[in-house]
């Protein structure tokens, strides 16, 4: 209730008028609740929103858009400015193309819907999606534009990722197309017959294969060990693991333009171990070593890979039957990788050493 | 098509994949080219670049092991020495300044950067 008295002097009598304000007090109650739904609507959402009188020019805008500005991460409380003071926030490369499609949405009555820029004080430059509507009045004259903006910086840099992704991917798979057409004319310029080449191409395509899922394994970005590498190539050509022995640490990270070289070298010799070397004979053993040690002129860790197979009885040599393997360890490895190399064929088994710049933390 | 013969041309091949390096130079050879090269990385294309006064051409994969060529292929211009690059990325990924340079998608056509060579390469050598 709400009363008002007054004392009116010289009529000696007291006005008394009481008024039922239970309604309006109510409304007002709901109204308080509403805009403090719709302020923390706004603020949960990082809603950055404004209201332009169009008649007198005046903005007023949410905290949030001087938080977005300032860059501060603090709580501001909404401010106002006249239009040209929120202008100075856009970024001036996109102040023209700002006003030019708020002109175009007044004029066409359309609501505006834009992605800009803005520059705080200090220099940092945000993305902002804004969408606003003009409103008129009875008469059809512009009275104000509401609106709301949300800072849409880290989805645009996810997608500048994604589009340099792409491009990789691009670039990795026409490189792979490339490597696979060459290894089809070397492998049928050395193979036998037709169902020799069958055979090699395939199996190094299964090499390939194996080193594309390795490579992309969306759970595990940070990189392929060396240690899984080895032991996925012999537990492919079924290294039966009697007679082997792998000693190593499991966390030496290879660079992922390494692991496809790498593994083709390591195939062939594990291929071979299997026709004519350890893997082949119950009585031989092979023992791979690896570690990382600083390089004595750079200071910087290199992988060193020490494959040994012993009590081999030697078949007679053929030189050209380890032709492209010992190519890829010879030729191919210390070309791509930086890496030096050895392989001699010793009176009981095959001797390899492999040495090239580890890299460790995932970097690719 | 002699006018498209590589020979006696040298040609400085920077490819960073051994494979496709390897195959470069066996095809320009094939084609009476000297290949200078290859060479993988860029640091040491710059260096050969640098020491080289006697380049025809050169073909340039864009992506060396990560790094891009273009300050090789910057220094190439400057010496005015003609190029074409090989690349698997998309033509909007290469820098304006590059964009009159011929570019071979990999897989690499040969006869197509034959030609390209042949048509680029600085003509007094095959006069010599």
């Amino acid at each position: 209730m709400l009363l008002n008295a007054r004392k009116i002097d010289h009529m000696r009598f007291i006005l008394l008028a009481i008024e039922d304000i239970t309604e309006r007090r109510r409304s007002e109650v709901a109204i308080r609740a509403s805009e403090e739904r719709l302020r923390s609507a706004a603020e949960v959402g990082q809603l950055a929103l404004w209201d332009w009188n169009v008649r007198t020019g005046e903005v007023h805008w949410s905290g949030e858009y001087s938080r977005i500005l300032g860059g501060d991460g603090g709580a501001a409380g909404d401010e106002k400015s006249p239009y040209e003071g929120l202008m100075a926030g856009i970024n001036p490369d996109d102040r023209l193309s700002v006003e030019a499609a708020l002109r175009r949405a007044m004029e066409a009555d359309e609501d505006y819907v834009q992605e800009f820029r803005t520059t705080s004080p200090g220099g940092s430059v945000r993305w902002l999606h804004g969408r606003g509507r003009f409103y008129r009045d009875e008469d059809g004259e512009l009275t104000r534009m509401l609106g709301a903006m949300i800072d849409t910086t880290e989805r645009r840099e996810l997608e500048e990722q994604q589009k340099v992704l792409v491009g990789e991917l691009q670039h990795r798979t026409r490189n792979l197309m490339g490597v696979v057409r060459s290894m089809a004319d070397k492998t049928a310029r050395s193979s036998a017959d037709l169902p020799d080449f069958r055979a090699r191409f395939r199996d190094q395509l299964e090499v390939l294969a194996r080193v594309q899922g390795l490579l992309y394994r969306p759970n595990d970005i940070a990189g392929v060990t060396f240690d899984h590498l080895i032991r996925t190539e012999l537990s492919a050509i079924n290294g039966s693991s009697e007679r082997v022995n792998l000693n190593g640490p499991s966390d030496v990270r290879l660079r992922s333009s390494a692991v496809q070289m790498l593994a083709l070298a390591l195939h062939e010799l594990a291929t071979n171990a299997v026709k004519y070397g350890a893997l082949g004979q119950p009585q031989a053993l092979l023992v791979v070593n690896w570690s990382v040690e600083p390089s004595e002129q750079s200071g910087k860790p290199w992988l060193h890979i020490d494959w040994r197979e012993s009590g081999v009885a030697m078949p007679p040599e053929d030189p050209s039957r380890r032709g492209q393997g010992r190519e890829l360890i010879e030729q191919a490895l210390p070309y791509q990788l930086g890496a030096s190399t050895s392989f001699t064929l010793g009176p009981d088994g095959v001797r390899c050493s492999i040495s090239l710049p580890a890299s460790f933390g995932g970097a690719a | 098509m002699t006018e498209h013969t590589l020979r006696d041309c040298r040609i400085l091949v920077v490819e960073d994949e051994y494979i496709l390096a390897n195959e470069l130079q066996i095809e320009l050879s094939d084609r009476g080219a000297t290949v200078l090269g290859p060479i993988a990385m860029l640091e040491e294309a710059m260096e050969l670049i640098d020491q080289e006064h006697d380049i025809d051409a050169a073909i340039l994969d864009v992506n060396l092991d990560g790094e891009m060529v273009y300050p090789a292929a910057d220094l190439l211009a400057r010496l005015g020495v003609p190029f074409v690059f090989t690349t698997g990325y998309d033509a909007s990924a290469i820098p304006p300044r590059f964009e009159h340079v011929v570019r071979c998608e990999k897989p690499v056509d040969m006869a197509k950067v034959t030609f390209a060579l042949g048509r680029i390469a600085r003509t007094e050598t095959r006069q010599r």
